[in-house]
């Protein structure tokens, strides 16, 4: 068990931030999505839409849409993120 | 090999702060902003003209004609354009049997809001017209709300406060409804607190008959309302923001539609910045007219940005300034902090939970800014109506 948890931490080490982080925030937007749907449904309290419909989405144009917009925040975030010095030095490699 | 590019990130992103910290300034001037009772006394009750231009508008024009038919006050007529329509406007509209409703049909080779705008102000016979869109709802005493302001006579055009009627319907027309009533309500109110005059919305539009057929009514552009506003701006006419009378219109419910939406807005506004480029404006006025042209230095400073590693990585070294982040981080900072406050002042302190998702949804102007390049007439670019429950369509 100890040498699994070992080799996981050296696969996520293994990866850099400029890999990691994006897919963070873009986890991140995918949850908040979920959430604010949560929030929405519990407001209206009615109508059990599904969670496409409910995020805007009827077509494969929606989809891609929303891909694009969310892209262009994840770009912007990441560029705060490393000019405000949060790009951490890389871990040092287990011997 | 290095490369410097700061004669051209400089000033874009000069450029890019210059409209954010003057539309912050708008922002924070809407926190002095308060609402002056009309003055004056009607010698006489004027008449309105309610002109409702539709375009395929099956599903909503009977609720606006009836809500208009419901008013208190007595002395108006409604005047409905049916323009090129493909589906059952026209029949039920004029299947509404009452006096004071009026249903044109018109057929023309061109397509454009104002063709039809144009044709119910040769039509009307009011002292004012009201401008309507067909998803539209409005109280019963909407038109007596409006009339104090026309009790002045140096009033010559309001614009109502414009809401969401579809705000539950999903996550993108609740964004839309954040955006409208935290950014869009307030930016119009600042605008009043700096004495500056409100620009128009397209709709929820009152004003003189008179004033509109002296400026020729509305030019057939992408979006004719920001040309009106252009227009009575060039004639020195103030438009009055009216918060206490509201109108609510519906907000497309899909990406795609909300994309095209507001990529016709911005190719419509570009349009109208080039061919007014010779009027004189307020300059804050210039900074609004230059708003659309936000978004090209953000796609040049993110290509360079984003072509920094890459080409590195060939040998290529590219150096550029950017402001400091931190400048950046204090507007986004400061733009939400007055979204919070304008949330809890308004008691709708709800909508704070959804402003890490409105976020997200503040980028689509990026994606409709590059859509914009495609859009060709007004026609396809329509926002189709109809998306919302019954509950919800209910205005007040």
């Amino acid at each position: 068990m100890n040498s699994r948890a070992k080799r996981e931490r050296f696969f996520i080490a293994s990866f850099t931030p400029l890999t990691v982080y994006p897919c963070v925030i873009f986890l991140c937007f995918l949850l908040l999505l979920v959430i604010s749907t949560f929030i929405l449904k519990r407001e209206r309290g009615r109508i059990a839409d599904g969670f496409l419909n409910l995020i805007g989405i009827k077509t494969t144009k929606d989809l891609l849409f929303l891909f694009l917009i969310m892209l262009a925040a994840l770009f912007v975030l990441m560029v705060l993120i490393l000019s405000l010095g949060f790009l951490p030095t890389a871990p040092p490699l287990p011997a | 090999m290095d490369m410097d590019l700061s004669f051209l990130t400089i000033p874009a992103t000069i450029f890019m702060l210059l409209i954010s910290l003057t539309i912050l300034f708008i922002l924070f001037a809407s926190l002095a902003y308060k609402r002056k009772n009309p003055e004056g006394k009607l010698i006489k009750l004027p008449r309105f003209s309610v002109i409702i231009p539709a375009h395929n508008e099956e599903k909503v024009i009977r609720d606006i004609i009836e809500d208009f038919l419901k008013q208190t006050y007595p002395y108006f007529e409604i005047i409905v354009v049916c323009h090129n329509c493909l589906d059952k406007t026209y029949e039920i509209a004029s299947s509404i049997q009452d006096e004071r409703l009026k249903v044109i049909e018109l057929r023309t080779s061109q397509s454009g809001k104002a063709l039809a705008l144009n044709e119910a102000l040769k039509n009307a016979s009011g002292d004012i017209i009201v401008q309507m869109d067909a998803d539209n709802r409005v109280n019963t005493n909407f038109l007596q709300k409006v009339l104090p302001y026309f009790a002045d006579p140096n009033v010559q055009a309001i614009q109502v406060r414009l809401g969401t009627k579809n705000p539950n319907f999903n996550l993108l027309t609740k964004c839309q409804q954040i955006e409208y009533d935290l950014f869009g309500m307030p930016f119009w109110e600042g605008r009043a607190a700096l004495g500056l005059s409100c620009t128009i919305g397209g709709t929820g539009v009152v004003i003189r008959r008179q004033i509109l057929q002296e400026v020729n009514g509305w030019e057939n552009e992408l979006i004719e309302d920001f040309d009106l506003y252009c227009k009575l701006s060039q004639r020195g006419i103030k438009v009055i923001y009216a918060p206490d009378v509201e109108c609510w219109d519906e907000k497309p419910p899909y990406w795609s539609a909300l994309i095209t939406q507001r990529a016709r807005w911005l190719k419509g506004h570009i349009k109208i910045m080039r061919k007014r480029s010779s009027q004189r404006f307020h300059p804050l006025d210039i900074v609004y007219l230059l708003s659309p042209l936000f978004y090209l230095p953000w796609y040049l400073c993110a290509l360079i940005t984003a072509l920094y590693f890459p080409l590195k990585s060939l040998g290529i070294n590219l150096t550029f300034f950017f402001p400091p982040v931190e400048l950046w981080l204090f507007s986004l900072v400061a733009m939400y902090l007055f979204f919070i406050y304008r949330a809890l002042r308004q008691g709708n302190w709800r909508d704070i939970f959804y402003l890490p998702i409105f976020f997200i949804f503040s980028f689509h102007w990026l994606i409709a800014f590059l859509r914009s390049f495609t859009i060709k007439s007004w026609a396809e670019t329509k926002t189709v109506h109809g998306y919302f429950q019954n509950k919800e369509g209910k205005a007040g």
